[in-house]
């Protein structure tokens, strides 16, 4: 498994997404864009993606909606929340709906980096326990198949 | 200006009070007293109309059936008479005078008036009695009553006179008047009121308080043709004026009962009745106004202390307005210019990215712009800490008052910074209160106040610590959360500058000197108090407050 996640940096601010993905590239990671929440459905409904780094407020399908779809689609798929907002209480209800945690903006690049490098760990581990669980059940399953 | 109107509002509403609640009172009390006197004086002269009537009526009775069991005597007498026998004659009147002690004595004469028999001490029957007596002729038997009469010797007298039918003889029955009279004698009601007897021509026949004794004449008021019984009437006589009824006596048609009493004794004890009560309503008006004055003098204190708390706060309105606009106004530069912020960050960023390249290692003066381009990193730094403390000063509170349970709070609240805290080596450690009441307030603002001061406490620890949240129930009602750290203290000296804004003693770039202040602002909305207690080099403690409702919202102009 490859050491650098694969990325999808959804924020409706171009300049700020271009940047911040060619810095993100240029650091070795896969970036993905996407300019809204519908864009990141899109994508993440095309290819595996490991870490969403979602801004909140965006026009349209708000942040906070896209987190609970992306919850409820991928369910591997960690989320880190970008806010704009002094607003405790949108952090707060993204981390109650399952974000991986969340980040003042404007952030620190490197801080971004290892929440992201956090997430993946953790996504990691639970792909590990997943694929083995998987194996124990198959094995399970071979198993009954030979008693029988 | 603003007080005198102020005075002239409140003199009108105490005029107000008196003219509305005053007057009709008054006048309820006034025509209350007046009608009670007036119904008071009418029951008094029934009641005392009544009383006379009664007199008249009962001792009229009185008299008729004593006259009236003489006659019978008298008829009794008659059959005894014609036997002859004597003895049981006499033995028959000692009966008779044992049942009415007022006669003397009886007598049979002849039309001369010889004395044929003669039984007790009977008075010698005057001329014309004995005349009257033979007038009918025939055998009907025919009985007359005499007025009083006074003999040259002797008390007074009347006689009961009946003649014998057939025999040319009559019996008479003589009386004595005084003995007579004794009985309507002690007859008083009150002090002034009596019973007596006269004739058709207004002289005494008993004796009377007022008019004096037997046979002496009364008024001419009192001389009556048609004597009607059952009518109150009244009279004066000698400067007295008397309430009297009359009833004609039926045994002798001669005789009226007068029963009186003198007006000034009636209406004398209904004056001292009217004069207690007038008393007693004097004094009920007198305390009627007093109170009156009083809830005057009391409404317009209760209103001059209600102008003065509208005033204080008005004052406290306008300064959390003020709070308010500094902190909206806040709230929208740092939001405008946070996107900015964070694009030139990143473009710096990409910038030194691109100079850790290689091929651009050894540029002449690439160092230099390192430098730079650190620099700016750094500068953006302090603005994104500057931004985000305003826009958390500003509290972008939705203005949703909920009821909240302070201990769910307080672990979401430091879910959010357990992470932090741990990778600064400081343990974030939560003692909730058991049964803790539900607090009415708004969830977003409080969350952020004990955000900032979880921060606070973390940057007072910088080599890591201990940070305890416990809450509890205070005595007063509301709830107490005390955030107690092991940090390196507040010293004495910046205590009491501890709530100003951008008061700071952390280097330039590393605190905005906010997050108090913005504790001290959500207070004042929220309602409730925040106090601090510091031991240098042991810790901190804060200790806020909350009522379990919050204090009532000011509403923003416009």
């Amino acid at each position: 498994m490859d050491s650098f996640p694969k990325l999808l940096l959804v924020d409706d601010e171009e300049p700020f997404r271009n940047t911040l993905a060619k810095r993100l590239k240029e650091t070795g990671y896969e970036v993905a864009e996407a300019g809204s929440g519908l864009d990141a459905l899109e994508t993440l409904s095309e290819g595996a993606i490991d870490v969403v780094v979602l801004d909140i407020q965006m026009p349209g399908m708000s942040g906070l909606e896209t987190l609970s779809e992306i919850r409820g689609r991928h369910i591997g798929t960690e989320v880190i929340m970008l806010t704009g907002h002094g607003d405790v209480s949108s952090a707060v209800e993204g981390m109650r709906l399952g974000a991986y945690d969340y980040l003042m903006k404007p952030c620190e690049y490197e801080y971004l980096v290892v929440k992201i490098q956090e997430a993946f760990k953790v996504k990691k581990e639970r792909d590990e326990r997943l694929r083995k669980a998987e194996e124990r059940s198959l094995l399970d399953r071979m198993e009954k198949q030979i008693r029988f | 200006m603003l007080r005198q109107r102020l005075q002239q509002t409140q003199k009108r509403l105490t005029r107000t009070i008196i003219l509305s609640s005053a007057i009709p009172a008054f006048l309820v009390a006034a025509g209350a007293l007046f009608f009670a006197l007036a119904g008071a004086e009418h029951e008094y002269r029934r009641v005392a109309s009544e009383e006379i009537q009664f007199h008249a009526e009962a001792y009229a009775r009185e008299v008729q059936s004593r006259l009236q069991s003489a006659l019978s005597t008298l008829d009794a007498f008659d059959t005894i008479h014609d036997s002859q026998n004597f003895d049981s004659i006499d033995s028959f009147f000692a009966k008779t005078k044992t049942a009415h002690g007022w006669i003397e004595g009886m007598a049979v004469v002849d039309e001369n008036g010889t004395n044929i028999f003669s039984s007790g001490s009977p008075a010698e029957l005057p001329e014309e009695a004995l005349s009257s007596g033979f007038v009918s002729e025939g055998r009907q038997r025919s009985i007359v009553m005499t007025g009083v009469h006074t003999p040259a010797n002797g008390p007074a007298h009347f006689f009961i006179v009946a003649k014998t039918a057939g025999t040319g003889q009559a019996v008479y029955l003589s009386a004595n008047a005084v003995e007579f009279s004794s009985t309507l004698d002690k007859v008083r009601f009150g002090r002034t009121g009596e019973v007596f007897l006269v004739n058709r021509s207004g002289v005494l026949q008993t004796r009377s308080v007022m008019h004096g004794g037997i046979l002496d004449v009364t008024d001419e008021q009192l001389i009556l043709e048609q004597p009607e019984a059952g009518i109150i009437r009244t009279r004066e006589w000698k400067g007295t004026h008397m309430w009297y009824a009359v009833t004609p006596i039926t045994a002798n048609p001669d005789w009226i009962l007068v029963a009186q009493r003198d007006e000034r004794e009636i209406l004398q004890a209904h004056e001292t009745w009217i004069k207690r009560f007038a008393v007693f309503g004097i004094v009920g008006l007198a305390l009627l106004a007093a109170s009156v004055a009083l809830s005057a003098r009391r409404t317009s204190r209760i209103q001059t202390r209600i102008e003065e708390e509208r005033t204080l706060l008005a004052d406290h309105q306008l300064q959390v307005q003020k709070l308010d606009a500094i902190s909206q106004l806040g709230v929208g530069i740092a939001h405008e210019v946070n996107n900015p912020l964070a694009i030139i960050g990143e473009e710096a960023g990409w910038m030194q990215d691109i100079l850790k390249r290689d091929a651009l290692q050894d540029v002449p003066g690439s160092n230099e712009l390192r430098d730079s381009l650190r620099q700016i990193t750094t500068q953006i730094g302090r603005c994104r800490e500057i931004t985000l403390k305003l826009l958390s000063f500003g509290g972008k509170s939705d203005g949703i008052i909920r009821d909240v349970d302070i201990n769910a709070l307080v672990s979401d609240t430091i879910t959010l910074r357990r992470r932090e805290a741990s990778k600064k080596n400081i343990e974030i450690e939560e003692k909730p209160a058991t049964h803790l009441p539900v607090v009415h307030t708004e969830p977003t603002l409080l969350r952020q106040l004990l955000l900032n001061l979880i921060n606070n406490s973390m940057d007072a620890m910088p080599e890591g610590g201990r940070i305890t949240i416990s809450t509890r129930e205070a005595e007063q009602g509301g709830v107490v959360l005390t955030i107690r750290d092991t940090g390196f203290g507040i010293p004495e000296e910046n205590m009491h500058r501890l709530f100003e804004p951008f008061f700071t003693t952390k280097p330039p770039g590393k605190g905005a000197g906010l997050g108090l202040s913005m504790c001290h602002g959500i207070l004042q909305r929220i309602g409730g108090e925040i106090f601090v207690t510091s031991k240098p080099g042991q810790g901190t403690c804060f200790t806020v407050e909350l009522p379990l409702t919050p204090r009532p919202k000011t509403t923003p102009i416009g």
